[in-house]
């Protein structure tokens, strides 16, 4: 018999598991994410400004690039430029949001060996810590387009109220790819290598520079193969077209989003217990 | 209640897996049929122990003997290969200086970033703050980023925070010996404190003193096993056997014979050990070395007459060694230290260290070394080591009979005062207080 016990412990893998590494860690990670988003910015002259900086230009690059020279054009679209900018913006936002978390996840736990071997630390915590962390950003973000929207169009559309409910599966999405990229990249550091092309094709082959509509019916699947395709869709819905969520699409996301998170908990229990041998 | 076991280890192995190359732990996973690839290394193996509430366990053993690996796997931080371990209550664990801390953090953010790890809710730390503070006397510095601290600073903030959330179980890797004496004195009677409020406390060390101190048990552990465990004075004697025995192995001398346990002597060796009928003679001595040659007697002389009961603070004594050589030698040294009953050494001395040149000797001699000193000791219990030692190229100084807490004598006399050395002191009042500066 092999085991470490002490007289609290929960069930290790019970689904709701995925909540609990939350609620029991709140503090942890509440103040993990704070310093996390201080720490991105401290020292940085212009500080918060350059969360700003950087969509802001890629913005104008792709709405020049997208929008002048390739005259992509939406069916909804009524605009020009102006309103290419805000479809394309509101894409990548969701899109940077997944790549990030993707990206942070690589390296979670090797650049964190002090929190594995040395103290005794809930490391399921960290994934939850960096999805957080990189939602920093998707509301600076939003902040920008919502104000962007307003002065152009002098009004919001209600259905913003909607954004977080979209999100939310996402989230859960992002935290279950997120623990399973963290825990077996400690094995196979080769899997850092393979974030950076799929988060580049996660890009290219999702309605963000272009309309689903605009492609091959039969290469349409492909887009909804990538799991930011439908939030994507469903944040410009409430965003720019003042539409409400798609309800039944919602709660099958939602199921399935859950789904991967807590395969992706589960798989990071199951292979805990070797990394303090291998970091 | 007291005798509740907080801490229970049973068949406990850890097994590391060493890769020739870092290609092989993907071939090892990757082979159909198991295929190993892999040497196992057992870093522990089959240790099993408990520990009591309140106790304070120490734990000794040479570099690379798993003790760090011990207390991982007890934090819960490396996972044992076999075995089983329950842990009861909560622990607080010093395992490296400053894990945990967070470099970028100030001070007070790492502590509270320490107590949510270990889900203590924020008003409670807020409660402790001050005595945390109070504790590690880092001033001004609990404001700023912990990368500015000195590594002192940085383990007594850690330890402060560690104690301050008064965990049910201490775990201390030789952490401690970062900070300055007067905060390590510190920490070691805070464990007196902790001790009384129930607290059990693991500590790793290579300070016998401290295992003889703070110990209420001591566990030996040598290349992954438990060698010894028990009280710490025999724990120690097992550790020194095991520190200096293979030593004297390791030279290229082929009649070295094995230590054998002064309980067990081996009479053919030598003639009479006459130091067992010495009044002070003291049963739990250890005694090691190649006894090329031999301790065979040694008598305290005072002016109330030889091998007396009691000794008188502040006579003086002649100490007479007997010596039976066993082969032709050369290069000797001949030592003695005295220490409290603690352990404290309270004096040594040897002839290498005094620059004496001493007298070769043939098989078959038999010599007498006599030190001759006053007894400066206050009233009270001392231990006195002997040794006969040799100059050696490979190992520096090669024992060849040392015989530890050899003897166990008690110093009588009417002084009240404390410590241990015998100052002669005497105390006045002048009703002219001047000073000593009236004279000018």
């Amino acid at each position: 018999m092999t085991g470490y016990r002490t007289k609290t412990e929960v069930s290790e893998y019970a689904a709701l598991g995925v909540f609990i590494s939350l609620i029991e860690n709140r503090s942890l990670v509440y103040q993990l994410t704070r310093r996390n988003i201080a720490i991105r910015f401290r020292g940085a002259a212009l500080g918060v400004l350059w969360s700003l900086f950087t969509p802001i230009l890629m913005l104008a690059v792709y709405t020049f690039v997208f929008g002048t020279i390739l005259e992509i054009r939406w069916i909804e679209q009524k605009g020009g430029n102006l309103e290419f900018a805000t479809i394309l913006f509101s894409g990548l936002i969701i899109h940077s949001y997944f790549s990030e978390c993707l990206q942070s996840s690589v390296q979670l736990i090797t650049d964190n060996r002090q929190y594995v071997k040395k103290v005794v630390f809930p490391l399921e915590a960290l994934a939850w810590v960096a999805i957080l962390t990189s939602l920093f950003q998707v509301a600076v973000s939003t902040g920008v387009l919502l104000l962007y929207l307003l002065l152009v169009q002098g009004a919001l559309s209600w259905t913003i109220i909607f954004l977080p409910i979209i999100l939310a599966p996402l989230m859960l999405f992002a935290l279950g790819i997120s623990w399973i990229i963290s825990s077996t990249a400690v094995y196979l550091r080769d899997i850092g290598q393979l974030v950076g092309p799929i988060t580049l094709i996660l890009l290219f082959v999702s309605p963000i520079f272009y309309p689903v509509s605009s492609i091959p019916s039969e290469f349409q699947f492909l887009l909804y193969l990538n799991p930011i395709t439908w939030v994507v869709d469903q944040v410009r819905n409430a965003m720019l077209w003042g539409l409400t969520p798609y309800i039944q699409g919602y709660l099958v996301y939602l199921v399935f989003a859950f789904l991967v998170s807590w395969i992706g908990f589960s798989v990071f229990k199951k292979l805990r217990p070797g990394f303090s041998d291998v970091v | 209640m007291s005798s509740e076991q907080v801490v229970r280890v049973r068949g406990l192995g850890k097994c590391y897996r060493i890769y020739k190359r870092p290609i092989d732990r993907l071939r090892e996973f990757l082979s159909p049929r198991n295929q190993t690839y892999h040497h196992p290394f057992w870093a522990l193996d089959d240790v099993t122990f408990n520990v009591k509430k309140g106790e304070t366990l120490g734990l000794i053993g040479p570099n690379g003997s798993g003790k760090s690996t011990l207390l991982e796997i007890l934090c819960g931080t490396v996972t044992a290969t076999r075995g089983e371990v329950v842990v009861d209550g909560r622990i607080a664990a010093l395992l490296e200086l400053g894990a945990g801390f967070n470099p970028e953090f100030t001070g007070r953010e790492n502590v509270f970033l320490n107590a949510a790890i270990q889900r203590i809710p924020k008003d409670t730390t807020e409660k402790r703050l001050d005595e945390i503070v109070a504790f590690s006397g880092i001033g001004e510095f609990l404001d700023r980023p912990v990368k500015t601290y000195s590594s002192g600073m940085y383990v007594r903030l850690a330890f402060a925070s560690a104690i301050g959330m008064n965990p049910d179980i201490l775990i201390v890797d030789e952490a401690l010996a970062v900070g300055d004496i007067r905060f390590q004195r510190k920490c070691y009677r805070h464990f007196n404190e902790l001790q009384a409020r129930g607290t059990t406390i693991l500590f790793v060390t290579h300070a016998v003193e401290l295992i003889r101190a703070h110990c209420d048990r001591a566990i030996l552990l040598n290349n992954g096993r438990i060698e010894s465990i028990g009280s710490p004075a025999e724990v120690i004697h097992s550790y020194l056997e095991l520190m200096f025995a293979p030593d004297s192995r390791r030279s290229d001398v082929q009649e070295i014979v094995e230590i054998p346990n002064q309980r067990n002597r081996d009479s053919t060796l030598s003639g009479d050990d006459s130091c067992l009928d010495r009044n002070t003679y003291n049963p739990d001595e250890y005694r090691w070395g190649n006894r090329h040659a031999e301790i065979t007697d040694f008598v305290f002389m005072t002016k109330h007459g030889k091998d007396p009961m009691f000794l008188e603070s502040r006579e003086s004594i002649e100490l007479h060694m007997k010596n039976q050589f066993n082969k032709n030698m050369e290069g000797l040294i001949y030592g003695l230290t005295i220490r409290t009953v603690d352990g404290v050494m309270v004096f040594g001395a040897n002839t290498r260290d005094r620059a004496m040149k001493m007298r070769n000797h043939k098989k078959g001699e038999v010599t007498e070394i006599i030190f001759r000193f006053d007894l400066n000791l206050l009233p009270g219990e001392y231990f006195l080591s002997l040794g006969i030692a040799q100059d050696d190229d490979t190992v520096d100084n090669l024992a060849i009979d040392r015989r530890y807490d050899l003897s166990h004598f008690t110093v009588q006399g009417d002084q009240n005062d404390l410590g241990f050395s015998a100052l002669n002191m005497q105390i006045g009042e002048s009703i002219d207080p001047t000073l000593g500066g009236a004279r000018t």
